[in-house]
């Protein structure tokens, strides 16, 4: 590992921990046996995709299943005495039994304690050397805090009390950016700071993992619910938290209200987070939500695809019926990955676009130089509106 | 207090007692595991007692070789939850029960380390498990959380 592991649970020694390879994959680690008279401490090491890792976290997968479903199961001996490791690789099939985790090691949820430090890891592109775009990291700044403001609007409005969001130091891995969320004031009788953080941290889950499949439910709350729709135990969780007084009558209406402010809070998510997205994809390859060492969320390029959809279906979304000419001036371009922004010139008006070149070629030539010069540029494409405004074009 | 026994044919030179072992405050609550329930006395047994082999050579291996160890706990029900979740990673049978402890002044003395919640106890000569070690509850890893 990296850097010290992250210990889930210890018992004697570490029994379960995480962190991270030189290349910054996660990875998850478990002691095997740890033998008092020769001194040996065994441990498995495993790699696995963010997705799985946060899986993990959530209680979704248990760590007998990601052992199954390793690619390599790494066995690590070290000698307490002296310090010395042995690394090996051993087949799932060929552990013994005894030595394997049980069908019931999921990780405990209760065990976790919600902090209030949040980060966002880039990965990707420049970030691999620690390095990002001064423009993007102002963007994924601004954007992030106003993602986090949106979590606990609902429920502080009623309450009270105060949230305020900083900046804490950056720090190398990737490229993280931090924030520490301050809460004050908070009723104590009735809530406490973990209540509100956990409330946060499902926020977070519920709009990256589950609003694209829910949208269309949270869009219009009449449509028939499913018993195990998100947005639901969400919202109960809402409840949990907002005391509630008053007759039956007076009580449903305010349960009404905190469901409705709740469905603008998670509706204002998509278009927040939209300007990260486009930014990861155009320049990076990732970025992990946080919540200390608890994943929250990625942003890549499966989720911009998930929150296209979304934002479709949030915004009036029209297309050009056929291919037109459009002019433009490049302001941004990657030409590993031929997106980019640029002034575009409609009529009298200029209006700043995604632009998406499809089939581009690596040296991206002619839309590098409208960039390097300022220069005018004529391309043929399909142009996407939101509410009317011009916002992508896909150039062919 | 006597302690002829945790000396008896240790490394010339080394007093566990020095290591400033103290009388368990009777608020202290501990756990220690074991492969039986109830407990038996071989579940308060050190290593030394059992038989095993000794890791190091020092005073303080010995002493930990000589002590039985127990962990000093602040939050009994969530240690529950990691004792059981950290079980469903690691199985030893010889671990599968968990008893919740205090333990009485006439036990011994217990040798806390800073930092650390991983303790020895210390027994005295007339230790007697059922005299001297008040079960809280002794609790089954083995299952789901």
């Amino acid at each position: 590992m990296r850097d010290a592991p992250n210990v889930l649970l210890f018992d004697g020694v570490p029994v379960l921990f995480t962190g991270r390879n030189k290349r910054g994959n996660y990875l998850i680690g478990s002691n095997v046996f740890d033998d008092l008279e020769s001194g040996i401490e065994r441990y498995f090491h495993i790699i696995v995709e963010p997705e799985d890792f946060r899986r993990f976290n959530a209680g979704f997968v248990n760590y007998l299943d990601l052992l199954r479903t390793a690619d390599t199961i790494y066995v690590i001996d070290r000698n307490k005495r002296t310090k010395k490791e042995k690394v090996g690789i051993v087949d799932f099939a060929k552990i013994p039994g005894q030595n394997l985790p049980t069908e019931y090691s999921y990780f405990p949820r209760a065990l976790h304690n919600p902090t209030i430090e949040y980060t966002t890891k880039i990965a990707g592109g420049p970030a691999e050397d620690h390095l990002a775009f001064p423009q993007h990291v102002g963007i994924i700044q601004n954007q992030v805090t106003q993602f986090l403001d949106k979590g606990l609007r609902s429920i502080r409005n009623r309450l009270g009390f105060s949230m305020e969001t900083k900046l804490a130091p950056a720090t190398a891995s990737s490229y993280a950016i931090n924030y520490v969320v301050s809460l004050s004031h908070i009723p104590g009788i009735s809530t406490s700071e973990d209540q509100l953080l956990e409330f946060m941290n499902e926020f977070t889950e519920f709009c990256v993992d589950h609003l694209p499949t829910e949208i269309d439910n949270v869009i219009d709350l009449n449509l028939p619910r499913t018993f195990d729709a998100r947005f639901e135990k969400l919202f109960d969780k809402a409840v949990s938290i907002v005391p509630m007084f008053g007759s039956e009558a007076e009580i449903e209406q305010e349960r009404n209200e905190l469901r409705e402010d709740l469905r603008k809070d998670v509706l204002a998510v998509p278009p927040i987070l939209a300007p990260v997205a486009d930014i990861i994809r155009e320049s990076y390859v990732s970025l992990e939500f946080d919540n200390k060492d608890l994943p929250l969320g990625t942003i890549n390029q499966q989720f911009s695809d998930k929150l296209s959809v979304v934002l479709e279906k949030l915004d009036k979304v029209t297309v050009d019926d056929r291919v037109r000419s459009y002019t433009l001036i490049m302001y941004s371009y990657n030409k590993k990955s031929g997106i980019g922004h640029a002034d575009v010139f409609i009529q009298d008006n200029k209006y700043a676009v995604r632009i998406h070149v499809l089939d581009f070629k690596e040296n991206g030539g002619p839309y590098i130089s409208s960039m390097a010069e300022d220069k005018l540029m004529t391309v043929q494409g399909l142009m996407t509106y939101k509410n009317a405004v011009p916002d992508l074009l896909e150039v062919s | 207090m006597t302690f002829l026994k945790l000396h008896a044919q240790i490394k010339p030179g080394c007093d566990c007692l020095g290591f400033g072992p103290i009388p368990p405050p009777p608020d202290h609550t501990f756990y220690r595991w074991g492969a039986n329930t109830p407990a038996i006395d071989y579940d308060f047994w050190s290593r030394y007692e059992r038989g095993q082999k000794l890791s190091g050579n020092g005073c303080k291996d010995h002493c930990h070789y000589r002590g039985v160890s127990v962990v000093q706990i602040e939050d009994l029900a969530r240690k529950k939850i990691e004792l059981k979740a950290a079980y469903q990673i690691r199985q030893n049978p010889d671990e599968r029960y968990i008893y919740f402890i205090h333990i009485r002044t006439q036990a011994g003395l217990v040798w806390y380390q800073e930092g650390n919640p991983h303790c020895e106890l210390f027994k005295d000569d007339n230790f007697v498990l059922e005299d001297h070690i008040d079960f809280i509850e002794t609790f089954d890893r083995v299952g789901p959380i």
